[in-house]
């Protein structure tokens, strides 16, 4: 009874890393030369280097994987959920709806960011960002009382 | 059912649907890390599975297709019992 907490406490663990990432005060990381992010010429010189896009692309991969796998844990396991709270499925829905509407907000702000990719653009989808790590955190929160439950029954 | 015996078979799913998952999101948060922190070098073939991803999420996004868990879905039947 004991590793399903340790799971939901490492899936905490890691939306409490999500929450603190924050861009500005990273160190900028190195693409490599001849990357998508990074193309070279035929001189093999580096043409541009989005390290935003790259960034910002990792950091929305996680976050949204993340919130994933909170929402297939609750519809693989629903009807367990639902009869000891119908609450998580409710609260759920409500992240669902929120983060189909952000992450509909991100392709279409990526999607003109690669037309033209300005400053503001890389802030639109930052901002974004920002706002789906937000969802990552209340996500993982309707979970925690049903696996305590779980766990404490005998 | 018993409750116990729903309590062991959602127990049994969560290790076995949140363990393969959680693998992948450890990896990933990692992979994060050392790109933030660390000003790791992201070397082609990170930025390329990345890119894939990204380029093809977007496109599923903007055609308006979206994964079953992210679905809203109608409400299971809740059981009729004392208090309800």
């Amino acid at each position: 009874m004991k590793k399903p907490n340790r799971i939901l406490e490492a899936v905490l663990v890691m939306a409490m890393l999500i929450a603190t990432l924050a861009l500005p005060a990273c160190k900028a990381p190195r693409l490599e030369p001849g990357g998508v992010y990074a193309p070279t010429n035929e001189l093999g010189q580096v043409v541009y280097a989005d390290t935003g896009l790259a960034l910002a692309d990792a950091s929305y991969q996680l976050a949204y994987d993340t919130v994933s796998a909170v929402l297939k844990f609750e519809r693989d396991n629903r009807a367990t959920i639902w009869a000891l709270s119908p609450e998580v499925k409710k609260a759920l829905d409500k992240v669902r709806e929120q983060g189909n509407a952000l992450n509909l907000r991100w392709a279409e702000a990526r999607y003109l960011y690669k037309q033209n990719p300005t400053p503001a653009g890389l802030t639109a989808l930052q901002t974004i960002l920002a706002e789906i790590q937000r969802l990552v955190p209340v996500a993982q929160q309707q979970l925690a009382p049903v696996t305590s439950t779980l766990t404490q029954q005998p | 059912m018993p409750p116990i015996v729903l309590s062991i078979i959602a127990l049994i799913n969560l290790v076995s649907t949140t363990g393969p998952e959680l693998a992948k999101l450890y990896q990933q948060a990692r992979s994060l890390f050392d790109m933030l922190f660390r000003g790791g070098l992201i070397t082609v073939a990170q930025q390329a599975a990345l890119k894939s991803w990204a380029d093809a999420h977007e496109a599923a996004t903007l055609a308006g297709r979206t994964p079953p868990e992210w679905q809203i879905e109608p409400d299971p039947p809740t059981p009729i019992g004392p208090g309800n």
